[in-house]
């Protein structure tokens, strides 16, 4: 009975020990993993902060010009390529829709043909000066 | 099973030698049975104590390992915050960047550690450019332990001098501050020194918010607006082979700055460069006799007054004398003149009759309110103490209604003409982008209804005017065109002039006020050899005003819808009366 105990008890300060070192273990593993993830931030950090200078660099508003110049048919935009919400026209009048049918009726109904041709809405800008 | 030796322990009697006999135990009472007896009760005690520490050991190991801590971080901590940098950045009002600092390695030498200087110095010397060798062998073979030998190396440099394998070279963590924009912003942002203190520019005056701080400083100014703004003033320079242009452009409602630019300018990197000509804010520290854009202020201060209103007049038919001076106008229609008629054909005759009759203490109070007797306030360094005359004497008030007689920095004039056509409110000018929506507080200084009158006055000159060449389709310009003779010691340069046209847009409800300038301006065959506002800046300040439009969100109207024309008609033919005939 007591070799019994006594090994039961070595079994479970060996398994304990053995856990112990593996947590530990793993804990220094991701210590270090850690260290290095903050490295790497640090460094992308700096980074990013020297490419923020770049790209205002090369942002310059004076560079963009001659390369649109270059490589892009883009003009200023003029007063008369803006329009207005109010220049759209209104769809015309459509006389009001028939009263819906009960559902089950319009199930069994043909839908009714068009009686005009549909149009679009149409939109013009109007001539400015 | 069976074993040899003492029988198992069972108590502590059990352990006692067995071969002294019974005679050793003592009889119950007797000295030896209560000996016994204590050192059992000791031993016991002893047990009990020990047993008491290892539970105490096993409970802080519990709550040690198992149970979580309140300070303890929930999880793994990230990386600490953005890197520090000795001075913060400086953005635009859209986050672009103006200026940041860069981290950068210096250069420095342990001479101690050298072993051949002359070598050393012989090897840096091609990868130092600037430096020479004998300057470098010298510093080298120093008796000291420290010498800086460059500050701030490009990363290729400190490639090359890693590469030498030199003992006792060695980096320091340095930075420099770089300012991606180069010209741009010369005159707003200027530039800070090696030892990171700001020496011009915004970067000189908020250099404590700017030292201290992490968060990225932003201004109001717009780079698309300030490039727009500088490539005109540029192409203007270029075309009429002019020595300088100014340029200012400013909300009209918070009086934020949204573009400033001062021409020549010098490279914000390299302010080794720059020169006191090109370092020359011309737009805050440059005081000028700013010519007839002082009408349109004349005008709103004799409205004001209400000595005078729209329908009044004044008679322009003959030159004024008075002591040795003669005032005439420019090209003069010699008759009766409306108001709108002198700010329209710009008659100094009627601005100088207009500013008599409202009074030298009138005058005087109203350019002390809208801040032209003293230096103007923004937040750069330079800011140049406008030049008023003193004693003020009747002439003075005469020609200072037409701008002469009295300097002011372009600045004072877009401020003062920003509460012009806001409706009568000035508010201090601002480098610093207000938070949306905000409008800081403001003094009022002219009636709203006279702001009214003078938006329709700077329209009128825009489409009769002077000013016509400023006028864009959609976006109802308005201002007033000056030329004034640049003054030399004690006379007038006739053939110096200082073009310049300031307004703002749309006039029906004014959002943006501003002022382009042109220095000497030389008059060319497209401008039939004329280099007045009307010639030089007007047609400038319209080109800006169709291509910044559209980047600030200014949507274009219809001039002729019956609104339009009614917000902004102007009788101007009206028979002009005298402010004294009875009505």
């Amino acid at each position: 009975m007591i070799r019994i105990t006594l090994a039961f008890w070595i079994g479970l300060v060996c398994a304990l020990g053995y856990g112990v070192f593996q947590v530990k273990y793993e804990v220094q593993e991701m210590e270090s993993r850690i260290v290095q993830l903050n490295r790497g931030i640090v460094g992308d950090q700096q980074a990013i902060h020297v490419l923020r200078a770049e790209w205002s660099y090369l942002n310059q508003p004076s560079r963009l010009e001659a390369l649109n110049k270059r490589h892009l048919p883009l003009a200023p935009i003029t007063a008369a390529q803006i329009g207005r919400i109010d220049d759209v026209p209104l769809r015309q009048a459509v006389p009001a829709p028939a009263p819906l049918a009960p559902p089950m009726v319009r199930h069994t109904q043909p839908p009714p043909a068009p009686t005009r041709p549909v149009v679009g809405a149409t939109y013009t800008t109007p001539p400015r000066r | 099973m069976t074993r040899d030796g003492p029988p198992p322990v069972t108590d502590l009697a059990a352990c006692r030698p067995q071969t002294r006999g019974t005679a050793f135990r003592g009889t119950p009472g007797g000295p030896l049975h209560a000996a016994v007896e204590k050192g059992q009760s000791r031993l016991v005690f002893l047990a009990a104590m020990f047993s008491l520490a290892f539970l105490v050991i096993a409970g802080r190991l519990v709550d040690v390992t198992l149970m979580a801590q309140p300070a303890e971080p929930k999880a793994a901590q990230a990386a600490p915050r953005p890197t520090e940098t000795e001075r913060a950045d400086i953005v635009d009002r859209n986050g672009t960047l103006l200026a940041t600092s860069l981290p950068t390695p210096s250069l420095y030498a342990n001479p101690k550690v050298i072993p051949d200087a002359a070598d050393a110095a012989r090897r840096l010397a091609p990868i130092l450019v600037g430096s020479s060798e004998a300057d470098l062998r010298a510093k080298l073979s120093e008796d000291r332990s420290f010498v800086w030998l460059r500050r701030q190396l490009t990363p290729r440099q400190q490639h090359d001098v890693i590469r030498l394998g030199i003992p006792g070279l060695e980096f320091q963590r340095d930075e420099r501050r770089v300012y991606p924009q180069g010209r741009l912003v010369a005159h707003v942002v200027g530039f800070s020194g090696i030892d990171h203190t700001g020496l011009q520019g915004v970067e000189k005056t908020l250099d404590r918010q700017i030292r201290g701080g992490t968060e990225a400083l932003q201004l109001a100014i717009d780079l698309r607006v300030q490039h727009v703004l500088r490539d005109e003033l540029q192409r203007t320079i270029k075309e009429f082979n002019a020595i300088g242009a100014a340029g200012l452009i400013m909300d009209a409602h918070t009086s934020e700055v949204v573009g400033l630019v001062s021409l020549p300018d010098y490279d914000a990197n390299f302010p080794g460069t720059a020169n006191p000509d090109t370092l020359f804010n011309r737009v805050t520290l440059g005081v000028y006799e700013m010519g007839s854009v002082f009408k349109v202020l004349t005008a709103a201060m004799a409205i004001d007054s209400g000595k005078v209103n729209m329908a009044s007049g004044y008679d322009a038919s003959r030159p004024i004398q008075i002591s040795r001076f003669s005032i005439s106008d420019y090209k003069g229609k010699n008759r009766w003149l409306s108001l709108p008629e002198i700010i329209k054909y710009s008659s100094n005759i009627g601005a100088a009759k207009m500013a008599i009759d409202v009074g030298i203490p009138t005058q005087r109070a109203f350019l002390d309110k809208i801040g032209f007797l003293k230096a103007p306030q923004l937040e750069l360094p330079e800011l140049g103490a406008p030049l008023v005359p003193n004693p003020w004497r009747e002439i003075n008030a005469m020609t200072i209604a037409f701008g002469h007689g009295i300097s002011v920095t372009p600045l004072h004039v877009v401020a003062a003409e920003a509460a012009m056509v806001n409706g009568g409110i000035m508010r201090r000018p601002t480098l610093l982008k207000h938070s949306y929506g905000t409008n800081p507080d403001g003094v009022r200084v002219i009636k709203a209804r006279t702001s009214d009158d003078i938006r329709r006055l700077m329209r009128l000159v825009v489409t009769d005017g002077s000013g016509k060449r400023a006028d864009v389709p959609g976006y109802l310009v308005g201002g007033k065109t000056g030329s004034a003779e640049k003054a030399s010691g004690h006379s007038y340069r006739r053939k110096a002039l200082l073009s310049s046209f300031v307004g703002a847009f749309p006039m029906n409800d004014p959002q943006y006020v501003m002022l382009v300038m042109i220095d000497e301006p030389q008059g060319n065959a497209q401008s039939q050899g004329y280099a007045t506002g009307g010639w030089v800046a007007a047609p400038l300040f319209g080109r800006i005003v169709e291509r910044i439009a559209p980047i600030v969100g200014v949507k274009p109207v219809d001039e002729n819808s019956p609104q339009i024309r009614r917000d902004l008609i102007v009788q101007a033919s009206a028979p002009g009366r005298s402010p004294n005939a009875p009505r």
